[in-house]
């Protein structure tokens, strides 16, 4: 099988088991949609725009990630599966690229759910086509970013005793420079009179992204190794 | 062993460059007539932010070597340079918390991105025993340790040229600004802080390097007169000496 056909097959396998036990998605939702309620109370019922919306809806993308992050090896340490993949063929590179984007789409997915509950939650105004088409495309890359590193993370968490404490001990400061990023592409969108996303904001999403999946390429061996 | 032999002719080379570097940073190098006394800072400071950096990416090439040579050795070579990193980083973080007081009136300020930058490096290293700590297994632990230091190594980079792309408020960034080079015996001080506390870095691994091989050679040495049982593994330590 070629590698690309590994990664399919891992990818395919991820979703297949969330579907038949759902965990990851409904975790990762129901934590953002409580976020944004404990915001909205939090912040007294305002209604929010520009860097602060920005801000909670990252720092809640993260926090909710890191959830997902948390499980995204467990059947592999728990259940063996780890000494299965061993058993065949397939690269360790692709095992951890098909994790990678096993946790990205569970991102797009969670996002295409708490995006219209954020903006009605929370947001003072509607972002226009443009705008709202603009925030989806840094979410895109910001959650390609936290998937790559939360495929690193979630491996070196899952060897250890105390997965849970590892996961957003690791997973925070390595994510920090994509939300700050992030957060300075969509402020401007999110603003009541929205301004334009500085082109060296996309760059360096799309740069964090690369060197991460470079990363998660260059340690599978590491990873997946008995 | 070479890193034992290398160590007598490093420390001497060391101390040479120590002396000559505190010399000139104190006794050669002119008072600045604005910043006074306290633009001293600058022959101490950054060269330990710097070395920071080039320890933690040695770690991250030592980790690289372990997970593609599977050598005890150079998880411990990355154990030791991200140790280090770690010594360097508190030093930076407590030296530039004094040069902020002395020229800003504050020993700290969140608005400011390099400082903030450097204490979620800080941060993260700090997670690298603790993670080690909870591996049981020898082996898994120092490859795990190793994907930690090449992530890691990759990341500092990544991240100060992250913070390179914001707007600067405050810190000075002394290897870039134009107009900011430091003239005569002043850029001397500086470029021999460098080089000196780059020498005490080099010293320093060797010798953490030859004590640590050395202790873990003589227990394996004592298991095999004394039986295995006779030297247990360390328990509760994140060290690759447990072993």
């Amino acid at each position: 099988m070629s590698a690309r056909a590994d990664v399919r097959t891992v990818l395919a396998l991820e979703w297949r088991r969330e579907r038949r036990a759902p965990q990851v998605l409904p975790t990762m939702l129901l934590f953002s949609v409580g976020a944004f309620v404990l915001y909205r109370f939090g912040l007294q019922d305002g209604s929010i725009d520009g860097p602060l919306a920005a801000g909670v809806l990252l720092v809640t993308t993260l926090l909710a990630a890191l959830l997902g992050i948390g499980r995204l090896w467990t059947a592999e340490q728990d259940e063996g599966q780890l000494d299965a993949y061993r058993l065949t063929p397939a690269s360790p590179a692709a095992l951890v690229l098909a994790k990678a984007l096993a946790l990205w789409t569970f991102l797009l997915a969670l996002h295409a759910v708490a995006l219209p509950l954020f903006a009605f939650l929370l947001l003072s105004s509607a972002p226009g086509a443009g705008e709202l088409a603009q925030v989806v495309l840094v979410l895109v890359l910001v959650d390609l970013g936290i998937a790559a590193v939360g495929a690193v993370v979630g491996a070196i968490a899952a060897a250890a005793r105390s997965r849970e404490l590892l996961v957003p001990l690791l997973g925070v400061p390595l994510t920090i420079p994509a939300i700050a990023i992030a957060s300075e592409a969509i402020g401007p969108l999110l603003r009541a009179d929205p301004g334009v996303v500085d082109g060296r904001w996309w760059l360096a999403l799309a740069l964090y992204d690369l060197v991460f999946l470079l990363v998660g390429w260059a340690v599978s061996e590491g990873i997946v190794e008995d | 062993m070479s890193h034992a032999r290398r160590l007598l002719p490093l420390t001497i080379v060391t101390t040479v460059l120590v002396v000559v570097w505190v010399v000139v940073s104190v006794a050669v190098a002119p008072t600045d007539q604005t910043e006074g006394i306290r633009q001293r800072l600058t022959y101490l400071h950054p060269a330990f932010a710097i070395l920071t950096l080039a320890s933690f990416v040695a770690g991250a090439v030592f980790g690289w070597k372990h997970l593609s040579s599977d050598r005890p050795l150079d998880d411990l070579k990355a154990y030791v340079a991200v140790h280090l990193g770690q010594v360097f980083c508190a030093i930076s973080l407590i030296t530039g918390a004094i040069w902020g007081k002395a020229a800003w009136g504050a020993w700290w300020d969140w608005g400011e991105p390099v400082l903030v930058t450097f204490l979620i490096i800080f941060l993260l290293y700090a997670t690298y025993q603790p993670m080690r700590f909870a591996i049981e297994d020898p082996e898994r632990q120092a490859r795990t340790a190793s994907v930690f230091a090449v992530a890691a190594g990759f990341f500092a980079p990544v991240c100060f040229g992250v913070v390179r792309m914001t707007t600067n408020v405050l810190h000075p960034q002394p290897l870039n600004d134009p107009g900011s080079n430091l003239p005569g015996s002043a850029g001397l001080a500086f470029g021999l802080s460098v080089l000196a506390i780059g020498a005490l870095l080099v010293t320093l691994w060797h010798l953490e390097l030859v004590h640590k091989s050395t202790r873990i050679r003589l227990r394996a040495l004592q298991r095999r007169v004394e039986g295995e049982d006779a030297v247990p593994p360390v328990a509760r330590s994140s060290s690759p000496v447990t072993l």
